[in-house]
């Protein structure tokens, strides 16, 4: 990269937060960049990114690491790192609205113990990374644990800031205005409603684009009133089927806090990090597990706690499910810290040669069983036991549908199992795409089977949308389906 | 005028019979609550009747509109489409444009009882879909314009509170997907439908483009058609084995209330009691209903005829309902209905009000509560003048609903003192809360006299004034933001969204034939 464009870079963000020594891990095959920045504010992100329209580099954006473990990066172009993990702050906490304004570098090991001496809960994801950006998070609609606070899959994303690629500063939702922000917070407002400004939902186009609309750099954020009384149970099954079935009732109404299925697989994994531990907890689990927490908040949090504990128990007991507090060597009181903490365990830094890769997608829990057989099968064709297969089904979005991720544990040491993880993993992922799994968030090899079986109008919708926001195609190339920075 | 080979091409499309230019009937769809309104904005003289079509259309299928639509781009005829079409947007702004009558296209596609999301076309009705729903235990978000009013209209289209928003939110948010004929002819599937064939979810594969579809407050039709839309599913809180009944004669009919509902009014005697128990209460969720009016607003909402509501008013209700709010707390079971009432109360005696059905002060009826849930108490809004409209509308938390209802009751004063619009005191406003309260908006409902001009006149300088209130002030966007002129004057203080409005349109309209009347043109106002 040309030395003016590095010497201006460095005049906006400072001596202190340019660098040209990468310390970053970098995805296998991805092409090193010509700097990583570390911005400090919007005004400095509407520099760089007005910056690198008029000298055409590209801009990678990252908040806590690098992105995902399939990002393929840019290549054929100059570009920069974007680190935006030092814009730390937590710039609000209503109480009242229940709502946290934040920025990008915030991570979950921050904000959560913040939020729980102000009286709420952040709705978490599934053991969120300790160091995982919270915005990166919901800006990529990961699943929250709990589906009835889950009123839109955007959820609990609401208003932003946003550079778009194009440099342009904007807030959306109701925080876009009329009025600046203090002029709105003394009028009352909170900045709650994720819709608009207008005729348009500019927040769905930045969520879900993976970086390639624009840059956020402060996003409110819904919370939950920390529970009075707060108790996590589960219940066995040697098959899926009775389980999805009392998860059908039980979603409708709106009882349970916490609610998700897994295999012994998944959960043996996620309470335990040595293969010991994890064979001891599987040997004493049923092959299906659900976990279903019960709360009680607000004035009379005791009643309302018993009140659905009641009916959450009676309804397992005419769907012959026993609800327990224990199940095998697990107890409610360990599942309940891990839904409510964020992971060391799953951290960037974790030594552990046993690994998983992810295949996850969106379908109806009615479906799921189908889905999972189906990648049983395909495994057992790789010659990758089961043993090693984890299964995770989140329902999302009240219930309307959910999240099925399959994770398949691997010895990272031998190349022979990592090649052929990843041969299973396309097989598998290019079957399900076949079979009606909805990866709506695709990422790397998927994201390219993903557009190919998109609509022409779809695609052409995404790149009517792309050049409306960054024209010249400096955020985040090769993502989603804009090229790898040539268009 | 068309052209004749223009004519006979659409005619070619939907058949003889589905398709007219005949006067009369052109002129009916010419006719529309809320002209009267516009024309006074724009200083002409008040009028219902606004712009007539050059012809209506009947499509059946989206194949016919994307064949209309196409027509439509070749010779440069501007569309939009309607369904149920209530209101101003539903009419067309240009001589040389037609009306798209979605009406032939008026069938439930899928009720998928399991997974809670409903397929529906354009001409199904609040009233038709919840009568199916309720075979399974089901509701929808009905938006508040009514049963007779399309719910594909307000989930794809226009600003979508109810009166069971706390429990069913937000029009825009229920929209798990759409088929969308959009304004270039182009047939976009959004969401799992594109590549599963399902319609479970409306979001990716990457970024929504329900992001570009409607926002808060809808496109109005400015943006081409929307010919199927999927949309989430409630749990309707009754026993199995209860039955839907009526007996009895409009008005007073008597309809049989399910085990477990109840209905509430906790007044208050200061904004301040009024704002913490709606926050508390509406946290829960766990009530159907939390809306806030009047005292003639109650009067008229839990009354069946104009001589009842006023009989109350003046029997006691002016002196008594301060600053209260209805619920309606539906539960699903004995023990539910205990937690929800023992709740209600514990409010109500915390900050220190009373409950004016327990009182005496109003009685609603079993009707009531069904035009609850059936989205018609709004209808007895028009009941004192055969008319009204709502100004304000700003949308995020309860502190702002109460904050505009302050801030409004001077400016609407002034009107009523000119003896332009219907007397409520300043107090007619209309809060609801969502999600829980997880968001909250007001509306100020405004009676005027539509057979006069003057009314006319001052109702909408009342408007005028109010949208400078909110812009100045900071009270959120109102309804009605629409069309270039009123963009503008918005987007100066709110990040000048309407060059990125622009920017859709012309991505997605390139030959500007969607009406953009109640949307936006790519090139502003010339």
């Amino acid at each position: 990269m040309n030395s003016d464009i590095l010497n201006r870079l460095k005049e906006i963000v400072g001596d202190d937060a340019f660098s040209r020594t990468i310390n970053l891990t970098f995805p296998h095959g991805m092409e090193l960049p010509s700097c990583v920045i570390h911005p400090s504010s919007s005004h400095e992100i509407q520099q760089i990114i007005k910056l690198a329209n008029k000298k055409s580099f590209r801009i990678h954006t990252i908040s806590s690491g690098f992105p995902h473990h399939s990002s393929r990066g840019i290549k054929g172009h100059e570009y920069i790192i974007m680190d935006l993990s030092k814009m730390n702050r937590i710039l609000r906490i209503d109480v009242k609205n229940r709502v946290a304004m934040i920025e990008p570098g915030v991570t979950f090991e921050l904000l959560i113990p913040k939020l729980e001496s102000a009286g709420l809960r952040l709705l978490l994801p599934l053991l969120p990374r300790a160091g995982k950006s919270v915005l990166a998070a919901y800006l990529d609609r990961v699943p929250i644990t709990i589906p009835r606070f889950h009123w839109d899959s955007s959820d609990p994303l609401l208003c932003t800031e946003v550079v778009f690629g194009s440099g342009d500063l904007f807030r959306t939702g109701s925080a876009a205005g009329p009025g600046s922000l203090e002029e709105q917070w003394s009028s009352g407002q909170a900045q709650k409603n994720p819709m608009g400004p207008s005729q348009f939902d500019p927040y769905r186009l930045i969520q879900g684009s993976q970086g390639t609309i624009g840059i956020v750099t402060w996003g409110t954020i819904k919370c939950e009133s920390l529970p009075t009384y707060h108790e996590v149970y589960m219940a066995g099954s040697d098959t899926i089927d009775p389980l999805i079935e009392f998860s059908y009732s039980i979603l409708r109404r709106r009882l349970l806090d916490e609610h998700l299925l897994m295999n012994d697989v998944y959960l043996s994994h996620i309470v335990e990090s040595n293969a010991y531990g994890c064979e001891t907890v599987r040997s004493s689990l049923p092959k299906w597990i659900l976990i279903a927490g019960v709360s009680g908040t607000g004035p009379i949090p005791l009643d309302e706690f018993e009140y659905k504990r009641d009916e959450t128990f009676e309804l397992a007991e005419k769907h012959g499910i026993e609800l327990a507090p224990a199940l095998g060597k697990i107890h409610g009181e360990k599942m309940k810290h891990l839904l409510t903490h964020s992971s060391l365990k799953n951290d960037r830094n974790s030594q552990s040669i046993v690994v998983s890769k992810k295949i996850f997608f969106i379908t109806t829990l009615d479906q799921t069983p189908f889905h999972v057989s189906k990648v049983e099968k395909c495994a057992s064709e790789y010659g990758t036991s089961t043993d090693n297969l984890g299964v995770y089904l989140q329902p999302i979005v009240q219930g309307v549908n959910t999240h099925c991720e399959f994770d398949i544990y691997y010895d990272s040491s031998d190349q022979r199992e990592v090649r052929t993880t990843e041969r299973f993993i396309v097989t598998a992922s290019r079957l399900l795409l076949d079979l009606g799994a909805f990866f709506s968030r695709p990422y790397g090899a998927i994201s390219d089977m993903v557009f190919e079986k998109a609509s022409k109008s779809m695609v052409e919708s995404y790149y009517k949308v792309k050049s409306i926001f960054d024209p010249n195609n400096i955020l985040n190339p090769g993502y989603l389906c804009f090229g790898r920075g040539n268009q | 005028m068309l052209e004749d080979n223009v004519y006979w091409a659409l005619e070619a499309i939907v058949g003889h019979s589905n398709i007219t230019r005949s006067p009369a009937i052109l002129e009916s769809y010419a006719f529309q609550w809320g002209f009267e309104i516009e024309s006074a904005q724009r200083g002409e003289e008040p009028s219902r009747f606004g712009q007539r079509p050059a012809a209506v259309v009947l499509p059946a299928s989206t194949e016919e509109v994307q064949a209309i639509v196409r027509i439509c781009n070749e010779h440069n005829v501007k569309f939009k489409a309607i369904s149920t079409g209530m209101g101003a947007w539903a009419g067309i702004s240009s001589p040389r444009s037609i009306l798209i009558d979605l009406r032939r296209m008026n069938r439930i596609i899928e009720i998928n009882a399991k997974n809670m999301y409903a397929v529906i076309e354009p001409y199904v009705t609040n009233a038709e879909l919840q009568a199916e729903l309720l075979k399974y235990g089901l509701m929808h978000h009905a938006q508040g314009a009514g049963p007779q009013t399309s719910p594909l209209a307000s989930h794809t289209s226009f600003a979508g509170p109810g009166f069971t928003s706390p429990y069913t939110g937000h029009s825009d948010r229920n929209l798990l997907g759409a088929e969308w004929v959009v304004p270039n002819g182009d047939i976009l599937r959004i969401g799992s439908f594109d590549q599963t064939g399902q319609w479970f979810s409306g979001d990716g594969p990457g970024f929504s483009l329900r992001g570009i579809m409607r926002g808060w407050l809808g496109a109005y039709g400015g943006l081409g058609v929307f010919t199927k839309a999927a949309i989430k599913l409630y749990s309707f809180p009754a026993p199995s084995d209860w039955k839907w009944e009526i007996s009895g004669t409009i008005p007073h009919y008597d309809w049989k209330v399910p085990p477990f509902w109840k209905l509430y009014v906790p007044n208050f005697e200061e904004w301040e009691q009024f704002e913490n128990a709606l926050y508390e209460l509406t946290g829960q969720d766990a009530v159907m209903m939390a809306t806030s009016s009047s005292a003639e607003g109650l009067a008229a909402l839990f009354t069946d005829t104009k001589m009842e509501a006023i009989e109350v008013i003046f029997a006691g209700l002016l002196a008594k309902a301060k600053r209260y709010f209805i619920v309606l707390v539906a539960a699903h079971s004995e023990r539910e209905f205990k937690y929800r009432d023992k709740l209600v109360r514990h409010i109500i005696e915390k900050y220190d009000g009373e409950d004016l059905i327990e009182t005496g002060d109003i009685s609603p009826r079993p009707s009531h509560y069904a035009e609850s849930i059936r989205n018609m108490l709004g209808g007895h809004a028009f009941r004192f003048s055969n008319c009204f409209q709502s100004t304000h509308g700003g949308m995020d938390c309860i502190s702002l609903a109460v904050r505009i209802a302050q801030e409004n009751r001077p400016v609407k004063e002034k009107y009523i003192d000119k003896g332009v619009i219907g007397d409520d005191r300043g107090e007619g406003i209309w809060i609801t809360t969502y999600e829980g309260n997880h968001m909250a908006h007001l509306e100020v409902p405004t009676v005027y006299n539509a057979a006069d001009k003057e009314s006319c006149m001052g109702y909408a300088e009342y408007q005028n004034e109010c949208n400078r209130v909110d812009l100045e002030r900071a009270l959120g966007m109102p309804f009605f933001i629409v069309g270039d002129k009123i963009h503008d004057i918005f987007g100066q203080r709110t990040m000048n969204y309407p060059r990125w409005l622009r920017r859709i349109k012309a991505a997605f309209d390139p030959n500007g034939v969607s009406d953009s009347s109640h949307y936006i043109t790519a090139q502003g106002d010339e």
